[in-house]
């Protein structure tokens, strides 16, 4: 009886109010007993029922969110097409302007597995753009028109994503929700209007825990001749710094295993003998219900997978970890009395607190945006997905270290100083007491 | 004065000695571990049917084939190279020769890169060269792999496994050639009856193998998935009525692809031994039997239902059959069709059935006519790594035999 009643109740709808319960009447003591008796049975099934029962099946209404969208699931893609193959293809999604209705900016772009050297003694296989690590910067003017020819040279499959930028969504590059992975051999087009301006990036988003950090990334920086930051504070110089994590080791494994898997699973595909639901592709949720129920597996419950363990023993500035940062990178230069811009982007994974010696620095702008307010600091973090610029007013000479202040990060495979290190210079110091040199186990 | 004078000595050499991380060349690099093992416990009925008199019946628990392994992996100062030691240990049959022992099966080291492998130390010899489909390495072991002629004893280990000096060479990443020195344990010719084991140190041997293992990007076409052979020379002393002799056996092996659907495979696998053998007179002892000429080809069939990609069930008969040069009919056959059922990874339900039929000399040698032996049972395997280091590579468990596996017969790390 008491887990009626408290099934009853986990039932009703909380937007109506329960009603009180009626006064109970006086019993009898052999319905007293009768009723104990049915009470003790009822707690021992409740206990069982609480065990078993599934959360109860209620609309997205009761708790607060709406139904998924009421369009046939799937459509557009031709992953559910039976056979397709897009070897060789050319992508030209739609929600563009055609190539003769606005002046388009064009990029060539290319998906490549590279061995990247991070420093001296320590090179592993990353997947990269151009091959280059992290990609190109791109530097557009606001509200260009971008085209984006990217050719997918690899045998996994991959996207881009513009990340805070506000473009169609077909552009948006998240597979399976706004496109189809860019397959191998596949070249994708991707045409937008560059908006708003400020400091962007730009990450595949196949994978994203995988191909993200390892290293998938790069700076989409959008300049406007109205800049209000360049109005306040008229930098001189503007450096970009993509700050990277990398687990070198998970990278070695996960890319081999995959690249394993790719090979196999690219051939059947080419022969045309892989279904959707091989891939976990489906175009419905109930679609996807279906597959449990006819004994598919899915890839994530406690019998099937352990969680990957990722752990990143590098770090690094603009694919460099210290003393390659400043050793091959070079330093940041600055002279006295000039503004420079620096923009921090977190392409990886991790926390980074950057920590500039000798100065207090304007925090200017926050995902690409111009903060309302300006903060003064030295110390700043930049968490995975943001991006921070700050300026540096050049007031106090020397060699600066420019460094993560999470200090784990500013070591290579645990020995310090390495990872996320670089060096603020100026330029017009003439005759210096001390001139660094490299230190590499403290 | 003397004090200060040995201070003076013993002072920097402690210096040296302390872990100063800033003074330390060469500091402590902590080893990848992988560990893992399987428990095989299957329950047996064993009829034997005699030549001569009644038929006996057995009922056993068997734990044989369960093991555990240990693997430690580092890299070399190359950065690309990389050193590696395992160490493993394995329940022998409780009807043998080393009945209550626990058999030390793998304790080796070696470096090893993308190209190449060296290993030095005791793991499966290179006697055989594809993976049957059987619950147990051993259940067809008389037609898989050549016997070990120095060895008397009832012990399937002492088959299997020894002592190796083994290069491996891959020309690309499916060509491969490698080589060994063998050294096969060799049980007492003085002790017929006991079979002491007296030595699994001595080289005894050496092997040549040449094999292509299918690219990746086709293991599940139609067509072969694996081939090979192997040509290995054994040094035999005297033993018993045996004379100090040699012999030379050739091995050749196809896997081969029947299905091109990888949802439903079907496999087939094909291995011939043609050994050249000794002079035996009689193949009254298992020394006698190892070393007398013979022929060998086993085969097998299997099934995997894989739905989604995702292994179900596997289903396949295994057959060998085997004829002894120079006596009258000497010769025997098995058939062994068996059944695994994945109820997690790593967890299998099993279930085989073998009949074995001995004719001629050989019924009259071992004094039976045929077996009969039927399984059932439950394997849990598993592995795992502790401080990935060294990066992806195979499963330490691809050392042991695993009737899932298709393709070359476990090796390498």
């Amino acid at each position: 009886m008491g887990t009626n009643t408290g099934s009853k109740k986990r039932k009703q709808d909380p937007a109506v109010a329960p009603e009180a319960p009626p006064p109970s009447p006086p019993l009898s003591r052999r319905a007293f007993l009768r009723k104990a008796a049915l009470a003790a049975g009822g707690t021992l099934a409740a206990g069982i029922a609480t065990a078993a029962a599934a959360s109860p099946r209620v609309g997205p209404e009761a708790y607060g969110v709406t139904p998924p969208h009421g369009y046939p699931g799937g459509q557009g893609s031709m992953m559910y097409m039976p056979g397709h193959s897009m070897l060789g293809a050319k992508t030209n999604p739609p929600g563009a302007p055609p190539d003769d209705a606005v002046p388009y900016r064009e990029f060539d772009l290319t998906f490549e597995l590279v061995e990247h050297e991070l420093l001296p003694g320590v090179k592993f296989p990353v997947f990269a753009f151009n091959g280059q690590v992290p990609g190109p910067v791109f530097r557009v003017q606001e509200n260009d028109w971008i085209k984006v020819n990217v050719r997918n040279n690899t045998e996994e499959m991959h996207t881009i994503h513009w990340h805070g930028v506000d473009l169609i969504y077909t552009m948006d590059g998240v597979p399976m929700v706004s496109q189809d992975p860019i397959h191998p051999d596949e070249t994708f087009v991707y045409r937008f209007q560059a908006r708003p301006h400020g400091t962007r990036f730009y990450h595949c988003h196949w994978g994203t825990p995988l191909h993200m950090p390892t290293a998938l990334h790069g700076a989409f920086i959008i300049d406007t001749p109205d800049d209000p930051i360049r109005k306040m504070f008229p930098y001189t110089r503007d450096y970009v710094l993509v700050l990277e994590a990398f687990d070198v080791n998970f990278s070695r494994k996960s890319i081999n295993e995959l690249l394993r898997g790719m090979k196999r699973v690219n051939k059947l595909m080419e022969s045309r003998r892989l279904t959707p639901i091989t891939h976990a592709f489906f175009p419905r949720y109930q679609a996807f219900l279906k597959a449990i129920e006819d004994g598919w597996r899915p890839p994530y419950t406690r019998g099937n997978a352990e969680a990957p363990q990722l752990r990143p023993t590098f770090f690094a500035i603009n694919g460099k970890s210290y003393p390659a940062t400043v050793g091959e990178h070079g330093h940041l230069k600055i002279k006295q009395g000039e503004y420079i811009r620096i923009r921090l982007i977190n392409g990886g994974v991790a926390d980074h607190h950057m920590h500039l010696h000798g100065h207090q620095f304007f925090v200017v702008a926050e995902d690409g945006n111009p903060l309302p307010y300006i903060k003064r600091v030295n110390t700043v973090p930049v968490t995975p997905g943001k991006t921070l610029d700050i300026v540096v007013y050049g007031d106090n000479p020397g060699f600066w270290d420019f460094h993560d202040h999470k200090e784990l990060q500013s070591m290579n495979s645990g020995i310090y100083p390495g990872g996320m290190i670089t060096m603020l210079e100026y330029e017009d110091m003439g005759e210096v007491p001390y001139v660094p040199s490299y230190s590499l186990n403290q | 004065m003397r004090t200060i004078r040995m201070l003076c000595w013993v002072l920097p050499l402690l210096a040296v000695c302390a872990p100063s991380h800033a003074l330390e060349l060469d500091p402590k690099v902590s080893p990848e571990i992988n560990f893992g093992g399987k428990m095989l416990v299957t329950t047996d009925f064993l009829r034997e049917d005699p030549r001569v008199g009644n038929a006996s019946n057995h009922y056993a628990q068997n734990l044989s084939d369960s093991s555990l392994l240990f693997g430690f992996s580092k890299y070399l100062f190359t950065d690309n190279d990389y050193g590696f030691a395992v160490f493993g240990l394995k329940i022998p049959d409780d009807d043998t020769d080393l009945k209550d022992n626990v058999y030390l099966h793998q304790l080796h080291a070696g470096i090893g890169g993308k190209r190449y492998e060296l290993l030095f130390g005791r793991t499966r010899l290179t006697n055989t060269l594809i993976s049957f489909p059987t619950v147990r390495d051993e259940d067809l072991l008389a037609y898989t792999h050549v016997a070990n002629g120095q060895s008397n004893a009832r012990a399937d280990e002492y088959q299997i496994f020894g002592g190796l000096v083994r290069g491996t060479y891959w020309f690309r990443p499916y060509w491969m050639v490698g080589g060994a020195l063998l050294a096969r344990t060799e049980t007492d010719p003085a002790d017929l009856v006991n079979n002491p084991g007296i030595s699994s140190s001595d080289f005894n041997g050496g092997s040549l193998t040449f094999a292509y293992d299918v690219p990746e990007a086709i293991k599940f076409d139609r067509g072969i998935r694996f081939s090979g052979f192997t040509l290995d020379r054994q040094r035999l002393d005297a033993m018993g009525t045996s004379p100090k002799d040699t012999k030379t056996a050739l091995i050749a092996a196809v896997t081969y692809n029947l299905s091109n659907n990888p949802e439903k495979t079907v496999v087939l696998d094909l291995q011939g031994i043609v050994d050249q053998g000794a002079d035996v007179l009689s193949l009254l002892s298992q020394v006698e039997r190892s070393r007398a000429k013979n022929t060998a080809v086993a085969a097998a069939v299997r099934y995997g239902h894989r739905p989604y990609l995702q292994t179900r069930w596997f289903a396949g008969v295994a057959a060998g059959w085997k004829k002894y040069d120079g006596f009258n009919d000497a010769s025997s056959f098995a058939v062994a069709p068996n059944y695994l059922y994945r109820l997690g990874s790593g967890v299998d339900f099993t279930a085989q059935y073998i009949y074995r039929k001995n004719r001629g000399d050989l019924a009259l040698a071992t004094g039976v006519d045929a077996e009969h032996e039927f399984l059932v049972g439950l394997s849990f395997a598993f592995d795992a790594t502790i401080n990935e280091t060294v990066g992806e590579g195979r499963s330490i468990l691809n050392l042991e035999h695993n009737m899932q596996d298709i393709g070359p017969a476990g090796g390498g790390h």
